[in-house]
């Protein structure tokens, strides 16, 4: 039953695939006026300051001198080979530069995660317990306000505090967790709360509202009534039945944290593929700019699949249609 | 002769009229009753208040440079400081605000005119019309969030059509979705059998007599949406993507100070405090609306 399910959503993944791969290919296209001159660096004002065969070489490279569909269809073949073209800048295969990259912006969007379960679960399970405390209005003035908030803006502001202010923690650089370990947690420290917040504040707020529901259900008046330690019923009844939906919302919001890590990496200079994406841009260097592009929108739509797969695995009855 | 159907028209149009602003006091009410959702409309009303009436509220020129007054802390002059090349922060943030909403209401409007009908269209006819919608949209689900918006702006380039194509699709699906559901659960009901019935036209029960009835969660999603669109404008500004200086523009101001951090961190502060009191404006007022919309309100 399962692989059948599987097969029927790779299945599915097809032709969303080809138009992602589209939408990539025609980021170049849709630059206004010639996409060549624009990758020259040519100021329209200022005017020429390239040569013919420069011109001729960068269009020939790119395959601009030929129809768009072919393009396409040969663009396309190169990247399923893993062949992304050259950076305009450094001149190297993008698919390396990616590769280089890619494991920071990973590290970064599993550490926002571990911060979101650090904070948001516990948050929410408090907040239910002592409803309409202080306590409850503290963790829902968490909930409302990090949604709120921009991140960039949370990011400067815990730079200036804890770098700048009080000197405990670096604003910028990056450390390999697998070589210095310490020092890869004090640098990603601040990006993982940033990168995490608006994701755990909205968990928060469901994590909340199902422990209010699971309290309120027979089951923990009766766990209570024969008894058991509050903190028993609590963590060992109401939150475990809490789990089953918050794992849902946990899985739809994981990917998610790959679009907010363009900002993050940026503010805090973390070398991962979101900020190589803006280097790109930058640079006006579109091969790199795809690459990002598409290396991004895999990962997103295959962490969707792998969770997809996950919860029907976890539980048979659930329906994907 | 012709006086009756006339008069008939604007019998029928002052009763809908009528029953549209009694259907809205009642919302109101619902609403008032829910003080976080009131706080997020007064939120919302100072902030298209500012942006309407900008250049009578403000201190001093937007624009004007004074580089003897630079990274100023608050104080009668400039009452919230200045920025790095000495222009008023309180006079930039108000014309900030017309920025964000310019922007906001220009994406929100495109999201919603190509959402709307695609939801509407896969809903009604469902079959290939429904499964070639559905898979566009799922390709523009694809991309995380703020990427699409960066990728189409580095390709676009800057500027306010940009911008609003930009934040503009990345919203479409979502409408599409939410009116999609609605449709499916609408057609089968008896009134749109009816007006099948009576022989009309599928374009007049799509828009006519199954819209309206979708109308509460676009009405949620579309204030969700402006808090979407001022933090991705604010987003792509602060990235160097958005307007070029000098705009007013609250991304853009954070982004020209954040080097000041240390220096002047208030130069810092209120732009971002303003992004985000905005964004907790609509938030609020999206939650209250899907308090008021949802039926058992009605029945408390």
């Amino acid at each position: 039953m399962l692989g059948r399910y599987i097969i029927q959503r790779l299945l599915q993944l097809i032709p969303v695939l080809i138009l992602v791969s589209l939408i990539v290919f025609l980021i170049v296209h849709m630059i206004p006026g010639d996409p060549v001159l624009v990758m020259l660096g040519v100021d329209p004002e200022v005017g020429a300051s390239y040569s013919e065969e420069q011109y001729r070489e960068l269009q020939h490279m790119l395959g601009f001198d030929r129809p768009v569909y072919i393009q396409y269809i040969r663009w396309l073949g190169r990247v399923l080979e893993g062949d992304l073209g050259l950076s305009l800048q450094s001149r190297r295969p993008v698919v390396n530069i990616l590769m280089e990259r890619y494991p920071a912006t990973i590290y970064l969007a599993i550490s926002a995660f571990i911060t979101v379960i650090l904070i948001a679960l516990p948050a929410g399970i408090i907040a239910a317990v002592k409803q309409n405390t202080v306590t409850d209005y503290s963790a829902m003035g968490y909930a409302m306000w990090g949604q709120a908030i921009p991140n960039f803006w949370l990011g400067l502001m815990l730079i200036l505090l804890f770098s700048l202010k009080l000197g405990l923690l670096p604003s910028i650089g990056y450390a390999s967790p697998l070589e210095y370990p310490f020092r890869f947690l004090q640098h990603v420290f601040l990006p993982a709360i940033v990168l995490g917040t608006s994701m755990s504040a909205s968990v928060t707020r469901y994590m909340r509202a199902e422990m209010l529901e699971q309290l309120s259900q027979d089951y923990v008046r009766t766990a209570r009534a024969k008894g058991l330690p509050p903190r028993l019923v609590i963590v060992k009844h109401a939150a475990k039945n809490s789990m089953i939906s918050i794992v849902t919302v946990l899985g739809l919001d994981i990917a998610r944290l790959l679009g907010g890590s363009t900002i993050v990496e940026t503010v805090f200079t973390w070398p991962g593929v979101a900020s190589l994406l803006l280097e790109g841009i930058y640079a006006r260097d579109y091969p790199i700019v795809q690459g990002a592009v598409l290396i991004i929108a895999l990962t997103y739509v295959m962490i969707n699949l792998i969770v997809d797969i996950l919860y029907k695995w976890l539980d048979p009855r659930i329906k994907f249609d | 002769m012709e006086a009756i159907p006339s008069q008939a028209s604007g019998t029928l149009w002052s009763f809908r009229l009528a029953n549209g602003v009694a259907r809205f006091t009642a919302g109101f009410k619902v609403i008032a009753r829910n003080r976080l959702a009131l706080v997020g409309l007064g939120l919302i009303i100072v902030g298209i208040f500012c942006a309407l009436f900008a250049p009578f509220l403000v201190t001093h020129d937007p624009y004007e440079i004074n580089i003897a007054e630079r990274l100023q802390s608050p104080s009668f002059a400039h009452w919230l400081g200045t920025d790095f090349m000495g222009r008023d922060t309180y006079t930039r943030m108000i014309f900030g605000a017309r920025t964000a909403f310019q922007v906001a209401i220009g994406a929100v409007v495109l999201g919603a005119m190509f959402g709307i009908p695609i939801g509407l269209l896969s809903g009604y006819f469902g079959r290939w019309v429904d499964m070639a919608f559905m898979r566009v949209m799922d390709s523009i689900l694809a991309f995380p969030g703020r990427l699409l918006a960066i990728a189409l702006v580095a390709s676009l380039g800057g500027g306010l059509f940009s911008l609003y194509v930009a934040i503009g699709v990345n919203s479409i699906p979502s409408y599409a979705r939410i009116v999609r559901g609605a449709v499916l659960s609408q057609k089968e009901r008896e009134y749109v059998e009816a007006a099948r019935m009576t022989g009309e036209a599928d374009t007049f029960i799509m828009f006519r007599h199954i819209l309206p009835n979708c109308m509460a969660p676009i009405l949620v999603r579309l204030s969700l949406d402006f808090a979407n669109a001022i933090l991705t404008e604010s987003s792509l500004s602060f990235l160097g993507l958005g307007f070029p200086p000098p705009t007013p523009s609250w991304g853009l101001m954070l982004k020209e100070v954040s080097p000041f951090l240390e220096l002047q961190p208030w130069a810092a502060f209120f732009p971002g405090l303003t992004i985000s009191l905005m964004i907790l404006g609509f938030n609020l007022l999206g939650d209250g609306m899907r308090d008021v919309f949802d039926p058992r309100q009605y029945q408390r």
